[in-house]
């Protein structure tokens, strides 16, 4: 009897039928599969670009933020490129050493009187904040060497470090013809390097924003390095510069008198490295575009 | 038999609901997958805009504090800060976000503050942000020389006391080579002890801030006492700035730190005058007659005293160029 019964569960007609409804049921999972992979596609393509956009758009206003541009920082700013002095490291001077400044050691917290965010190199130019009664400047050097030195308690005229700073090391800079080293003791400085930020195209055929920095050994710009990207081209408008003065108004590019500069504009604009499957709002190219608008302050006009 | 068959064979049933559980649980396996995938997309595209929403709510609390602190320098003492120590003061932010705001400052020498603001944010966007700023005491001219400053003669009784300024603040400028100060023409009478010494600088009018632009820079400022005309101050105190248009005259015991300056003479021979800063009088000479008379005083250059009371009259202001940077 059950030899019966197992013999109807397997007829042709059975068998057809699982088999279609199972082959439909597969279909659907399959359609589904493939439509979620492409949907899937797709958001990470744009969540790529998303990121990139927001990378560019983090990291360009902290350097171009503190530009002094009243000082003439800004060298060269046009509608692709901007090529400016970007603020590498900050201290009070510390004490001096056989003809070098000792800077204050970087260490965490407020109660800093140092920081850097690359490595003093030789080449770079330190500006020595120089009060006067007629009016305070920044007296700029060039650094001819640096070099980590021993750690220890500022000179009475520097900032009283706390005892746990006496034990972190100070970075020692010499300048090239400094006024006497004793009377920059208690005075900040900083350290600039130049740096280059503009769109170029890269082995992969892709349009990055590059940044260069400055290399006084080989005085030239060193390789360029990419930000991030891939943006459009430049023709197509992948990063667009824009300047404005103190009263708004539009500077034209390349800006002749850089000093005016007070606003930094920059639109930054991308598509998705691959044509959208499965979401709409695609362009001719079948690619989804997104852009990052920035608009940068100079916080040091003056 | 066979319904009896159909009905007692649950193996058979089995299969059949196993198929169609399998089915389920594959269907909905994938659609938790769908589900799993859009809400991790979904997450990582907020965090990317909370965390610019971070940076923007840290520099700004930043930038509160720092504004803060310089916008209001008397309620923070910013005068009084002792040289080179590091001194904290610590914000809450307003509005709805966890951000605490530590902003040390340092007095350096010329007048210099170098200021670090530190914004942390806590909950379940994390960050911090240093932001320094460097800001300065106005300067309206250089410090006195002496305790004595005077364009025409002085005339100290045997009873003055210079005593010498013991204060340990590199920021004052040290002790002084004189106690009296006039100019070229004019003389020094009294016996003898004090150090004098003969200036072209005395005769200068911007040696005593009464130039027209630093006139109207002290004008301005709220922690500087202007005479317009004669004055007798009978006794008391003073700390601070005092400028009298015409002649001084102190009848009675009087304590005074900081900086007198008359343009008339000053006489000061009734005793009891204790001074630590300076006196200056731009009286022009005149024969016989004295611009500065004194007796039973105690006159002590105080370097420090009047760089104080010029940061109490000046609050700070950010340096020219440099003076905002972001450190990492």
């Amino acid at each position: 009897m059950l030899t019966a019964s197992t013999r109807r569960g397997v007829t042709l007609i059975e068998l057809i039928v699982a088999m279609t409804v199972g082959g439909i049921t597969l279909g659907l999972v399959a359609s589904i599969s493939v439509r979620e992979q492409r949907i899937f596609g797709d958001l990470a393509d744009g969540a790529m670009l998303s990121g990139q956009l927001r990378d560019a758009a983090a990291i360009l206003p902290i350097d171009l933020r503190a530009a002094a541009t009243g000082s003439g920082d800004v060298r060269e700013a046009r509608d692709t490129s901007i090529e400016f002095r970007g603020t590498i490291a900050s201290a009070v001077v510390c004490d001096t050493g056989t003809h070098s400044l000792v800077l204050s050691p970087a260490v965490a917290g407020a109660q800093s009187f140092s920081a850097a965010t690359s490595s003093i190199d030789v080449g770079d130019t330190a500006w020595v904040f120089t009060p006067a009664d007629s009016g305070d400047g920044w007296r700029p050097f060039r650094v001819a060497s640096a070099a980590t030195t021993a750690p220890g308690q500022c000179a009475t005229a520097g900032p009283r470090l706390s005892e746990a700073d006496q034990h972190a090391p100070r970075i020692a800079i010499v300048l090239d013809t400094p006024p006497p080293l004793a009377s920059l003791i208690g005075r900040p400085l900083r350290i600039t390097r130049p740096l280059r930020f503009s769109l170029y195209r890269a082995s992969d055929g892709g349009w990055y924003l590059g940044e260069r920095d400055w290399s006084a050994t080989n005085q030239r710009f060193n390789t360029i390095q990419p930000v991030s990207g891939p943006f459009l081209s430049a023709a197509q408008g992948g990063l667009v510069f824009r300047y404005q003065d103190s009263a708004g108004v539009a500077l034209p590019s390349p800006v002749a008198v850089t000093r005016s500069i007070a606003l930094i504009q920059v639109a930054l604009k991308g598509q998705t490295r691959a044509s959208t499957r499965a979401l709409g709002a695609a362009s001719a190219t079948g690619k989804r575009p997104d852009s990052a608008f920035i608009s940068i302050f100079v916080r040091n006009r003056r | 038999m066979s319904a009896l068959n159909r009905r007692g064979s649950p193996r058979r049933g089995a299969q059949r609901d196993g198929v169609a559980l399998l089915a389920a649980l594959a269907v909905l396996g994938l659609i938790a997958l769908l589900v799993v995938g859009s809400v991790a997309t979904t997450v990582l595209a907020q965090r990317s805009s909370r965390l610019a929403h971070t940076d923007a709510l840290l520099t700004a609390a930043a930038d509160y504090a720092l504004n803060s602190i310089l916008g209001d320098a008397t309620r923070y003492a910013l005068a009084d800060l002792p040289f080179g120590q590091s001194q904290a003061f610590t914000f809450a932010s307003p509005g709805p976000e966890s951000i605490t705001t530590t902003v040390n400052v340092t007095r350096l020498g010329a007048g210099v503050l170098w200021l670090v603001a530190k914004s942390t944010l806590t909950g379940l966007d994390q960050g911090e942000r240093r932001i320094n700023f460097i800001a300065r005491f106005p300067s309206v001219g250089a410090l006195p020389g002496a305790a004595i400053v005077s364009r025409g003669g002085v005339s100290i009784a045997a009873d003055v006391s210079f005593p010498s300024d013991t204060s340990p603040d590199p920021d004052c400028g040290g002790p002084t080579t004189a106690d009296i100060v006039v100019a070229p023409s004019a003389s020094v009478s009294g016996p003898g002890l004090a150090r004098v010494v003969h200036l072209e600088s005395a005769t200068d009018s911007t040696a005593y801030f009464i130039a027209a632009g630093q006139l109207a820079t002290l004008a301005n400022a709220s922690a500087v006492v202007h005479v317009h005309g004669d004055t007798v101050i009978a006794g008391g105190s003073f700390t601070g700035i005092l400028i009298v248009d015409g002649r001084l005259s102190i009848s009675g015991p009087f304590s005074a730190s900081g900086l007198l300056v008359a343009l008339g003479p000053v006489d000061a021979t009734a005793g009891g005058l204790a001074m630590n800063g300076a006196l200056m009088s731009f009286a022009a000479p005149n024969g016989d007659s004295v611009a500065v008379a004194l007796a039973g005083a105690s006159m002590r250059y105080g370097g420090c005293a009047i760089s104080r009371a010029f940061r109490v009259a000046f609050p700070p202001r950010p340096v020219r160029g440099r003076s905002w940077a972001e450190l990492f």
